[in-house]
This record gives structure tokens, C-alpha cells and sequence, in this order.
């Protein structure tokens, strides 16, 4: 009984190594040859690898198979909208820590206590600018010559 | 032009040599994925995806090992993650694609049969131990490159493989 599981374990090992052997993984060693030579239960087993590599070739698929054009071109049109909108979000990364920066400045000013006059400014900038656009553009076209 | 060379112009933005080299590896990502997935519509799906990712990244490709190499780690790790997304496909499957076709009808029948067969023994392998058998057993990577493209150790390797062989013995 114990010779049997022996010889069991004994095969499943060599039959392993066997499989290694058919995909090239390993060379044939003497021992293992004739072991072959003499075991049937191996022998059936060297055989069926060779009859599923047969049966698995139906599997293959033709030597000049057709190109799918459509699926190329479509590949590279979303790769580009892939690329377009990580430039985009890249740009949003920028401008988002941009606007913090400039947003954690201004706090920091009010903190200090310059609230007062950063408001005073802005009021400056929203209201005088456009009254003053008129102006700046008299003297850009006089600078021109007209 | 070689392949070294068509990476080289690739890389530096040449559209054309990108374009060249995936038109070269379609067969063998599309034969890999069709195997893999026993499905065509997948099988189709990925390989774009695969094409999608390969045109983004190409820059992050070293060279060290064949392009088709690199975009059959690419395709390997796309289908895993569908996998444990559980994307859903129809059933147009690979006894409807026009395989090595014998020009006998009787032939024709037979073979489509055989497919069938194939295919549902395929199937009840576990898709992770189908990936290392269809490398090893259609492409004849080494246990070696499967273990770099799959991400795992060689005797996990080796183990797939002879699971899977065992069980085809059994099943086919």
C-alpha cells in the first residue's frame, strides 16, 4: 500500500517534469527516458500531451488575419481626447493652486489687518477700471498717432 | 524597418512608426485576448483598450523586452481588471470567428464542434491560471517572461501550467 502511494507520487513527479519537458522548459535526462521506456502509465501520459497539443491547434488562427483599420484609428482618437483632457486637468491643477495662492495671500493680509484697504482696492479695480478704459484707450491712440 | 527602430521614431512622436508597429502586433494581441476571453466582442474591446493605453504610454516602454511583449502585459493586466469589475459581454463567441477553416463542410462541422467542446473546457479553467497556459502553450514564452508579464513568481507559473494541462487531459 505504502509502495503504491510511493510509486503514485513518484509518477505525478516525473509527469511534471514531463510537461516541463514538452514546453521546452527542461531537456530530457537518461532517467527520465528510461523511465519512459518502461512505464506505461507515463507513456499514456507523454501521449495525451501530444494528442491535446493537437486538438488545441483548431485554435489557431489564420496566418493572414485582417487588420481591423477602423479599430486602429478609433484607438488613436481616443488616446487623443485622453491626452486633451489630462492637458486640461493639468491646466485646472495650475490655476486651482494659482487662485489658492493668491486667495491664501489675501487672507493673510486681512489676518493682519489690512482688510480695509484690500477692500478699498477692489472697489478701486471694479469701478474705476471701466471709467477709465476710455481714457487709456484716447491715449493709446494718440501714442499711435491717430 | 525594424522594430528597435519604429519604438525610436514612435517615442519621439512619429504617428506613422506608432501606427506601423500596432498594425504588426494586432494578430497577436487580438489572437492572445480571443483566447483568453473565448469571446469576440471582448476580445475586440481590449485590444483597443490595449492600443489606447500603448499610444498614451509609449514612452514609458524601456525596450528591454518585445513590443509584442510589452502590449501582451498590457492586454494581461486589462483583462484582469475587467475581470474583477465583472464587465458583462454578449455571447458572440469564438466558433463564430473565422478560425483555421478546413474546406471540407464535414470538416467545417466537426471542427466547429471540436471548438465548442474546447471552448467550454476553456472555460471552466480559472482565468488566471488560462493566462499562463495560453502564453505558455500558443506563444511558448518562457515560464520565466510569463512570470514578468503576469506579475507573479515562476513556480506560481509552472503550477498554473499544470493545473491547467491536468485538467484539459481530463476534460477534453
Amino acid at each position: 500500500m505504502l509502495k503504491n502511494q510511493k510509486n503514485h507520487k513518484n509518477h505525478k513527479k516525473i509527469q511534471e517534469e514531463m510537461i516541463d519537458i514538452f514546453y521546452g522548459e527542461k531537456e530530457w535526462s537518461e532517467e527520465l527516458k528510461n523511465h519512459l521506456d518502461t512505464c506505461r502509465e507515463c507513456g499514456v501520459f507523454w501521449q495525451e500531451l501530444h494528442a491535446l497539443h493537437d486538438k488545441l491547434s483548431c485554435f489557431d488562427l489564420p496566418q493572414e488575419m485582417e487588420i481591423d483599420d477602423r479599430l486602429i484609428s478609433s484607438a488613436f482618437k481616443k488616446a487623443d481626447l485622453f491626452k486633451k483632457k489630462r492637458a486640461n486637468f493639468k491646466e485646472s491643477i495650475l490655476f486651482l493652486g494659482t487662485a489658492t495662492l493668491l486667495l491664501g495671500a489675501e487672507s493673510w493680509f486681512i489676518y493682519l489687518g489690512n482688510g480695509m484697504l484690500i477692500l478699498k482696492g477692489q472697489i478701486l479695480m471694479t469701478v474705476l477700471v471701466p471709467f477709465a478704459l476710455p481714457f487709456l484707450l484716447k491715449l493709446r491712440l494718440a501714442k499711435e498717432g491717430y | 524597418m525594424q522594430e528597435q527602430e519604429l519604438v525610436v521614431l514612435a517615442q519621439s512622436g512619429n504617428k506613422e512608426a506608432l501606427e506601423i508597429l500596432l498594425r504588426d502586433n494586432y494578430p497577436i494581441i487580438y489572437g492572445y485576448l480571443l483566447k483568453l476571453t473565448l469571446n469576440e466582442e471582448e476580445a475586440k474591446d481590449i485590444t483597443q483598450e490595449v492600443m489606447v493605453k500603448a499610444i498614451i504610454n509609449i514612452n514609458r516602454f524601456l525596450g528591454e523586452a518585445k513590443f509584442s511583449t510589452w502590449l501582451i502585459s498590457i492586454a494581461s493586466n486589462i483583462f484582469k481588471d475587467n475581470l474583477r469589475r465583472e464587465k458583462k459581454y454578449s455571447a458572440v463567441d469564438i466558433t463564430e470567428i473565422s478560425l483555421e477553416a478546413p474546406d471540407n463542410v464535414e470538416e467545417q462541422v466537426i471542427n466547429k464542434e471540436m471548438i465548442d467542446h474546447l471552448k467550454k473546457s476553456l472555460l471552466k479553467i480559472p482565468e488566471e491560471k488560462r493566462m499562463a497556459f495560453v502564453l505558455k502553450h500558443f506563444y511558448h514564452y518562457s515560464y520565466e517572461e510569463i512570470g514578468q508579464i503576469l506579475k507573479c513568481p515562476l513556480g506560481t507559473v509552472r503550477s498554473r501550467l499544470h493545473y491547467c494541462i491536468k485538467k484539459l487531459q481530463k476534460l477534453v
